[in-house]
């Protein structure tokens, strides 16, 4: 064996360690900060190399919303998937504090709020969206995102995990 | 081999740090690339606003500092008086959406200031008020408004003087569906409390002391506005989205203080599992009942609709879908055979704020397109002055005060 085959195989070894322990990590490590979801967040999640993403559309007074996010990560937890769940909190911009300390927010990958124009945000997401919480939408590995409000049905979930 | 051994490094690390903080680091064009920037503190836009015995228009809201201020004009928004802040000490103030601070005029020169004040637990907050016996030339400090002081929900209170002087609060309020899970856990009771609950209280002397908290319906939808307008008799009549069996977020109607259970008062049917975020508006109808509008979805369309009500709060005929699609947070006010319906619609490059009027007491009605705006922006708010219907609309810039002629 070469010295220079030796070293890559030591490299893809790193990698693929990191990469367990990394998953690993995401299963149950909490947001430590909470990110802005700006105008142009929603298009970069819709084509990021993130996914296959669970993204939660909540406010700090939708008292559905806790649920839904608990149901959706002991799926995602229990399929094994590589699916992230992102919680984004619609009205939470200044209270990030309390958000980070909100233990429903603690099984999410990501945590957001809203930044600028809760219109124009909403919009962007999803013209037909009319403001109402939990929103979910997946975002498949390829393909559109497919929205739903309220918990989204089992099949489609299950489909969406285990495509 | 080297720079594939340090990028390899650099991934697994990158893959780390993303594991341990949930963010930041991975640069891969994916979603935390916002993170960059910080996220910005956002001062809530929503209003309250009335119109005093002298004719004044005041406004009560956040200024861009978080502030509480009240402000008046002289001639309906063209010229405002210089805003006075509030001492409201330590106090939070929700300000956005369906939450907003309200301001109302009572006898004897009696002025009261209310809004929901978010506590450090999630979804919990108190109704706090201030009061002025001197027509609002100065205010009390803050007090909370319910006997009841658990840690839980009582929020988006909505307030009115009846005829006869009593000032009336009427909010969303948990203490049944906490009281109900603490009996589930003890193995007392099983099932589910579907909702909240809305209670009142009453004032007979501008806000100095309240009467007990009263409960006014079991099993109201949870974060939405409540609507009150003025009965023929003098005192008020409320509707608020309500749970019905088994699960229909339709609307409920009630005139407090009489001893009737609610009415239903819309027929949407929506069965629904989330929450709305989008209450009802009320006025009163020329030739008796009352003008409606409010959200939802019925038959898979969903709509801001507008119907009527009987005295007693059931629809009378059908229920009208505004003209336009994307309406929403739509305000109703009448005033002799005039009505004005005011809503906003985003179009994905900015707001309109439009309105439907009627001359005819809501037989026919007309579209009006009254002002647009790429600004934020709040709810419309509509007002029956004796100068006439207006709509104030605050944006991030501005307050807008609009006439409604039908």
């Amino acid at each position: 064996m070469s010295c220079r085959s030796f070293l890559e195989r030591r490299a893809r070894l790193v990698v693929l360690i990191g990469g367990w322990i990394a998953s690993a990590a995401t299963a149950v490590a909490a947001p430590s900060a909470v990110l802005p979801f700006a105008t142009h967040t929603w298009g970069e999640l819709a084509r990021s190399s993130w996914r296959p993403l669970a993204v939660v559309f909540s406010t700090t007074d939708c008292t559905h919303c806790p649920a839904v996010i608990a149901s959706l990560a002991d799926a995602i937890r229990k399929s094994r998937s590589r699916v992230r769940l992102l919680v984004v909190v619609m009205d939470g911009a200044g209270q990030e504090e309390a958000l980070r300390a909100d233990r429903h927010y603690r099984q999410a990958a990501g945590l957001y709020a809203f930044d600028g124009d809760a219109m124009a945000l909403r919009y962007q997401v999803n013209p037909a969206w009319r403001g109402l919480t939990p929103y979910v939408a997946l975002i498949p590995a390829t393909g559109e995102a497919a929205f739903h409000t309220g918990a989204p049905p089992a099949a489609a979930l299950q489909s969406f995990l285990r495509p | 081999m080297v720079r594939r051994l340090v990028a390899a490094i650099s991934f697994a690390w990158a893959a780390l740090s993303f594991a341990a903080g949930g963010h930041g680091g991975h640069g891969d064009g994916g979603p935390t690339d916002g993170a960059k920037a910080p996220l910005r503190a956002r001062v809530g836009l929503s209003v309250g606003a009335a119109v005093s015995p002298a004719g004044l228009l005041w406004l009560v809201g956040l200024n861009a500092d978080g502030r509480l201020f009240v402000q008046s004009s002289r001639d309906f928004g063209l010229t405002w008086d210089a805003a006075r802040l509030l001492d409201i000490g330590s106090d939070k103030v929700a300000a956005d959406g369906e939450n907003r601070p309200k301001i109302a005029f009572g006898p004897e020169s009696r002025v009261v200031i209310s809004y929901t004040q978010p506590l450090a637990k999630p979804y919990t907050g108190e109704i706090r008020m201030l009061r002025s016996d001197d027509g609002g030339a100065s205010f009390s400090a803050p007090f909370t408004v319910h006997r009841d002081r658990q840690v839980i929900t009582h929020r988006f209170e909505s307030l009115a003087f009846d005829r006869g002087g009593v000032l009336h609060a009427v909010w969303i309020d948990k203490r049944d569906q906490v009281a109900a899970t603490r009996e589930n856990e003890r193995g007392n009771r099983t099932g589910g409390y579907a909702g909240a609950a809305v209670y009142r209280n009453e004032s007979r002397d501008g806000g100095l002391s309240f009467g007990p908290d009263i409960k006014l319906a079991d099993h109201s939808c949870e974060c939405c506005r409540i609507a009150l307008a003025p009965t023929p008799e003098g005192g008020l009549a409320a509707m608020w989205r309500h749970v019905f069996e088994p699960n229909l977020r339709d609307h409920a109607f009630a005139v407090l203080g009489e001893q009737k259970a609610p009415v239903r008062a819309s027929f949407d049917d929506w069965k629904l599992d989330a929450c709305p975020h989008h209450g009802p508006g009320l006025a009163p109808a020329a030739q008796g009942g009352y003008h409606a509008v409010w959200f939802g979805e019925k038959a898979g369309r969903a709509a801001v609709r507008y119907g009527r009500l009987s005295a007693g709060g059931a629809p009378q005929g059908e229920a009208q879908e505004l003209p336009d699609p994307r309406a929403e947070h739509a305000d109703v006010v009448a005033s002799g055979r005039q009505v004005a319906i005011a809503w906003r619609s985003y179009d994905g490059v900015q707001t309109r704020l439009r309105a439907w009027v009627s001359a005819d007491d809501g037989a026919h009605f007309a579209l009006r397109e009254l002002a647009s705006s790429k600004e934020e922006n709040d709810y419309p708010r509509l007002l029956a002055s004796p100068a006439g219907l207006r709509v104030l609309w605050r944006t991030a810039k501005e307050v807008h005060v609009l006439p409604i002629i039908p």
